[in-house]
């Protein structure tokens, strides 16, 4: 192995090593499966060693690997669960838990659309400005407005945190004010398609 | 301002994301995996050389050099494995029995097979493909054995989410530049970009041609597409606003590469200020629509120096042959981890003048936006930034002629502000905008075609 291709392993080494656990949160908020999220993470970082000298901007480019890796596997999902009789991991961790406000919106999380979760995932747990998110998703920032605003939105309505909204505001909030968002900032309900 | 529902957002994220557990040796489990996916296709690749020694066949592109093939991959839609089978050959049923023995695997869902324009295709979804998509396309001369068929991984796209919205596309850039489109049965035409053509007055125009799919199948060849030009569109899609790029696999041996990273120090170290050539390199990597191979674009680099710790910003003027000239500034901002992120931000420019002051905004130096303004040969000159008739900050450029202002804006507000540049008498020397907009928007147009 020449000096170039060890110091490459070198700083692909120290990227893996810095990032890892980072990443893997962000693997386990796109797909709510810590055995997946690792999976997920994996492919993605041996698809970013395949590249490694070829890309200047080694996390962006994995974070958008998992992102399109964990649509993939969503729009693959009902086609292939069959072909296995090991029940899949889903929410169940879930069922036995206190079922508490970060539960119930946990839970709604998980029934959004894999793009809409990533872009909340990227903007609420990452941080990332709105530009950055679109980088990392290869959109518009439009398209990140949007899928933020309708995801917030459909969380808003899910039915458990309907009723969470409901019991805290008739504990808290008596004047009418809803308690997730849906005061001064509220916005009109819309249409969402799955 | 954010709202309860954002709060109680990022609280349940950081509550979930703390029971991630630590891995011991995330490094170790990674090199086992690589070494799995080399194994694997070192297996793949000994039964392609096989062929190609028997039958004098090219071995598939894929398998050729598959560590560079793009990963422009996007992946939506969820009808494809719901297509009916399609195809002159749909009702073959021992071609298909070939197709799934070949692939070692009974519950490939075949959606299309079919000979025509010469061609054989056959377009599946195995579920034990371990390819990003599943999908894969068999491709080869009208009536070749499926044994002969090359074996290709597409890319599947899809747009809206809605039904009916997904494709499957392969695209090679070797030979007459096949294209091959599969949508669900709906689709009766897709939309082909091959190229970029530039206006007198240098904004890119898109180059394009509408085509009838045959039983939502399109089947034809570019070959007129350019690297990282050629895109398609759907026009099936409710959202068509988005095309998708064609994949292309650009080579270069290592003396190549070590020969361009050497000139691109050299103009890096005649530029004003310092530019790491690093960064030089990868703003030149990122123009390879322009042309390929890199050493041939034309390039020169203005200044370069730092925005603060960890971040970088260099400007330059790039061209390929035949093509505008184009401004680029380019902001780097690197991790302690040593990864970076790149921010890109230009126009095309008839005539250089290198003379003129360039300002710009960036959302890579921290919380807050910042605009930049360069004034060649400025050392030393006032630079003001005006909202309307207010003047939001002041400053005086450096030695190399550069001023950074951070007033505390939204981009979107500071992007539509003027920079002016005053001599030692106070009088007005320059002014101009801080709305310097997208580089590859500039050299590739927007997706409006």
């Amino acid at each position: 192995m020449g000096d170039d291709a060890a110091n490459a392993e070198e700083r692909f080494r120290d990227f893996v090593t810095s990032r890892w656990q980072a990443m893997l949160r962000t693997a386990y908020l796109l797909t709510g499966d810590h055995g997946r999220a690792e999976d997920l993470l994996q492919t993605a970082l041996v698809r970013t060693h395949r590249r490694w000298n070829r890309i200047d901007d080694p996390e962006l480019y994995t974070r958008r690997i998992l992102v399109n890796l964990n649509v993939s596997w969503w729009r693959r999902r009902r086609f292939t669960e069959h072909l296995t009789d090991k029940i899949p991991e889903t929410t169940a961790e879930d069922h036995h838990a206190v079922y508490d406000t970060r539960d119930a919106l946990w839970a709604a999380v998980l029934t959004l659309p894999p793009r809409m979760r990533a872009v909340l995932v990227l903007r609420y747990f990452e941080d990332l400005p709105e530009a950055e998110v679109a980088r990392v998703l290869d959109c518009s920032l439009g398209t990140v407005k949007s899928q933020a605003s309708r995801g917030l939105d459909r969380l808003r309505d899910h039915p458990g945190i309907a009723a969470l909204s409901r019991s805290e505001t008739s504990e808290a909030q008596p004047s009418g004010a809803e308690a997730f968002g849906t005061g001064t900032n509220a916005k009109p309900r819309k249409e969402t398609t799955p | 301002m954010t709202t309860p529902m954002e709060d109680r957002l990022r609280q349940t994220f950081a509550a979930r994301a703390a029971t991630v557990p630590e891995h011991a040796d995330p490094h170790a489990a990674i090199l086992r995996r690589i070494r799995r996916t080399r194994r694997r296709h070192r297996t793949l690749l000994g039964g392609a050389l096989a062929l190609t020694a028997v039958l004098g066949l090219t071995a598939p592109a894929i398998l050729r050099d598959a560590a560079l093939w793009p990963d422009t991959v996007l992946v939506q839609g969820r009808n494809a494995p719901d297509w009916p089978i399609r195809g002159s050959l749909a009702a073959d049923t021992a071609l298909l029995d070939a197709v799934r023995t070949r692939l070692d695997d009974p519950d490939t869902r075949i959606l299309y097979a079919g000979d025509r324009a010469g061609h054989r295709v056959v377009v599946a979804i195995s579920p034990r493909k371990r390819s990003m998509s599943g999908a894969l396309v068999l491709y080869g001369e009208a009536g070749a054995p499926v044994g002969e068929l090359d074996e290709q991984e597409p890319f599947v796209a899809g747009g809206s989410g809605a039904k009916d919205s997904e494709v499957i596309a392969w695209f090679s850039a070797e030979g007459d530049s096949p294209l091959l489109v599969l949508g669900s049965p709906r689709m009766t035409s897709v939309r082909i970009s091959p190229s970029v053509a530039y206006r007198p007055d240098g904004t890119p125009a898109r180059v394009t041609r509408t085509l009838r799919t045959d039983e939502g199948l399109l089947l034809t060849t570019v070959p007129d597409a350019k690297p990282g030009q050629a895109e398609i569109k759907i026009p099936l899609w409710e959202s068509s606003e988005r095309p998708l790029r064609l994949p292309w696999r650009i080579s270069t041996s290592h003396d190549e590469d070590a020969s361009f990273r050497a000139d691109v120090a050299r103009a890096a170290g005649a530029a004003t200020g310092h530019v790491k050539t690093e960064q030089a390199a990868g703003l030149l990597y990122s123009l390879g629509s322009l042309v390929t191979p890199h050493p041939r674009l034309t390039y020169r680099y203005l200044w370069g120096g730092s925005l603060g710790p960890g971040r970088d910003a260099l400007i330059a003027t790039v061209s390929g042959p035949g093509t505008p000239t184009f401004l680029a500034v380019q902001t780097t901002r690197t991790a302690p981890d040593g990864s970076s992120e790149q921010e890109r931000l230009g126009r095309v420019v008839e005539t250089p003048d290198l003379s003129r002051p360039i300002g710009w905004t960036t959302a890579l130096t921290g919380p807050r936006d910042s605009a930049a303004v360069y004034v060649p040969g400025g050392a030393g000159s006032r630079v003001e930034l005006r909202d309307g008739a207010r003047t939001i900050a002041a400053g005086t450029a450096d030695a190399t002629g550069f001023a950074l202002f951070s007033p505390g804006l939204p981009q979107e507000r500071l992007r539509a502000c003027e920079y002016r540049v005053l001599n030692a008498e106070g009088e007005v020397t320059h002014r101009g905008r801080l709305d310097l907009g997208d580089l590859s928007r500039a050299v590739l147009g927007g997706p409006d075609w």
